[in-house]
């Protein structure tokens, strides 16, 4: 089985210009962990998970924050900021967007790639859901509970 | 008994992390300060063969740092960095090198090999001690973001320079009576350095290429740290520099593999306890008896730094063209000193057995005064720029 034949194809997307408090309230009416952002030809651009939305208490630059996470020792200090007490102002929520918060490196698949294959990418980069693409362009998302459907799906036990 | 030993050095660095957390020192001093006094130095609770194996821990230590330090090499990150930080990190780096090898050699009549080695170890700097000042009184503006940058990439130029005068010194310190001096010292050195880039890279390309087969968590970290085992052990078999090997091997990863995280990002599950053992280690290794004859030395050491460190980052300053305030305090606020200093001093006294304790020593003995005072002079440094 393939990729292609398990896939959702019905994706919620947000763009680059996606706004801080849009975002938030996709996740918040979808439930999903990950989103993918596409432009407007439907390019897969990067990818967004919820956790990514703490980044906006971080208090420096993303490219710099990345550095930072290269340098030795600095992992022993305490990694995350206190997001719970941390001063925000309210227009973050515009001033913020996607293209500020977006993860540019990330996992796809292709959709001629078997299932198989498939899981083992999930359990290699850790995730439970990736983006299937064609030619660089976004064509669904493909989950372990797809895949978990389709299985139970071809043995019969569900229809 | 050895592995007794490793269960305390391991329990009671976790220990001794807690407790100097409250003190708002770094883990780094923490646990360098626990090896001084578990060592032979003070309680001697730690075996001869943890002893013996620090040449060991430093270098798998050393090839990780380098490997993790490379990916800040990635195209599309290094060049946002920016002019300042460029011109300023490389200055603040390459001074203190320079004045303190230059001064060592000329004035306090060291040889040429121990002065550059000297030197080469005086460009490191401490990030975590830099981040902790920055965190605890939530420093923010220009200066800041300019001080992070620079301590993100000076470990890397520090790596670059100590690789470079380590070959130097190496061949200097063997080919001293040969023929040929220069000449043979030179090629020597080179080959040391070609070497080692021609491997770390050849090494990334195959590491790129065969990751295809790897497809678990587990699977990728053995892979990873196979590759950097494999990597520092034919550059020690071959005699290229290790640390650019792997600096090369992760610099070169990062920009060929479009999914080059996963790689750093596995060792990360492992370093913590590395670390741990290998600053515990280096306390361990101080020669308390040595201290007494070095007095002069490490004075001579902490002022050519320190003026190598506030000049540099002044001259850096000035061809960058920032502003007066961020060039006058940027070298204050770059004094601490940890980590990588630690780590290829330790290479140093493994490499050097006759010299080697004797650079080793000064180096913690200023590394705990830098740790103490480091700090304090960052924080100063970003008060009088207005950022705190």
């Amino acid at each position: 089985m393939k990729v292609k034949d398990c896939l959702t194809e019905k994706v919620v997307t947000v763009k680059r210009s996606t706004t801080l408090s849009q975002l938030i309230k996709t996740f918040q009416k979808y439930n999903f962990h990950t989103l993918p952002v596409v432009e407007e030809d439907n390019r897969l651009v990067g990818v967004v998970n919820f956790e990514d939305i703490l980044k906006v208490f971080q208090p420096y630059s993303e490219d710099l924050s990345k550095m930072l996470e290269a340098v030795p020792f600095l992992e022993m200090e305490s990694k995350e900021e206190d997001f719970i007490g941390a001063d925000i102002s309210s227009e973050m929520g515009v001033l913020v967007v996607v293209d500020d918060i977006m993860n540019t490196h990330f996992a796809t698949i292709d959709s001629e790639t078997d299932i198989n294959q498939a899981r083992a990418q999930m359990k290699l980069h850790s995730v439970d859901q990736l983006s299937v693409v064609k030619e660089e362009k976004l064509i669904g998302m493909i989950s372990l509970f797809d895949i978990i459907l389709a299985v139970f799906r071809e043995r019969g036990i569900i229809q | 008994m050895t592995i007794l030993s490793l269960g305390f050095i391991l329990l009671g660095g976790l220990l001794a992390g807690k407790l100097i957390r409250q003190l708002k020192i770094p883990m780094v001093t923490a646990y360098l300060i626990l090896g001084i006094i578990i060592g032979p130095a003070a309680l001697n609770l730690v075996t001869a063969g943890i002893l013996n194996s620090s040449g060991l821990i430093s270098n798998i230590v050393l090839g990780l740092i380098a490997f993790s330090i490379g990916q800040n090499f990635a195209l599309e990150r290094f060049r946002k960095i920016g002019r300042p930080v460029i011109w300023m990190s490389i200055f603040a780096a390459a001074l203190p090198w320079f004045l303190v090898t230059v001064v060592l050699v000329t004035l306090m009549k060291q040889p040429l090999h121990i002065a550059l080695l000297f030197g080469a170890i005086s460009s490191a700097t401490a990030p975590a001690a830099t981040m902790m000042v920055v965190r605890e009184y939530k420093a923010k503006g220009s200066f800041t973001d300019t001080l992070l940058g620079i301590v993100a990439i000076d470990d890397a130029w520090c790596l670059i320079i100590f690789a470079l005068s380590f070959a130097v010194a190496r061949a200097l310190a063997v080919h001293m009576t040969a023929s040929l001096f220069i000449f043979k010292v030179l090629f020597y050195s080179f080959l040391e350095i070609i070497g080692a880039c021609i491997l770390g890279g050849a090494l990334a390309l195959a590491l790129s290429f065969l990751s295809r087969f790897i497809s678990s968590p587990a699977d990728l970290l053995i892979y990873v740290l196979g590759f950097i085992f494999l990597n520092t052990g034919l550059a020690l078999y071959f005699n290229f520099s290790v640390l650019l090997a792997n600096m090369f091997m992760g610099a070169i990863l990062v920009n060929a593999h479009k999914l080059s995280f996963k790689f750093f990002e596995a060792l990360k599950s492992i370093d913590s306890p590395l670390y741990l053992l290998f600053f515990v280690l280096a306390g361990a290794n101080l020669e308390i008896g040595l201290l007494k004859t070095l007095g002069l030395l490490g004075l001579a050491y902490i002022i050519l730094r320190s003026l190598g460190k506030i000049g540099g980052a002044y001259l850096g300053g000035l061809i960058a063209q920032v502003p007066a305030r961020m060039r006058n305090y940027m070298g204050w606020a770059l004094l601490p000193q940890a980590g990588v200093a630690l780590g290829v001093a330790l290479v140093v006294k493994t490499e050097f057995p006759q010299i080697g304790s004797m650079i080793f020593t000064t180096i913690v003995a200023t590394t705990v005064i830098y740790e103490i005072i480091g700090p304090i002079c960052t924080r100063i440094s970003l008060k009088k720029a207005g950022e705190i």
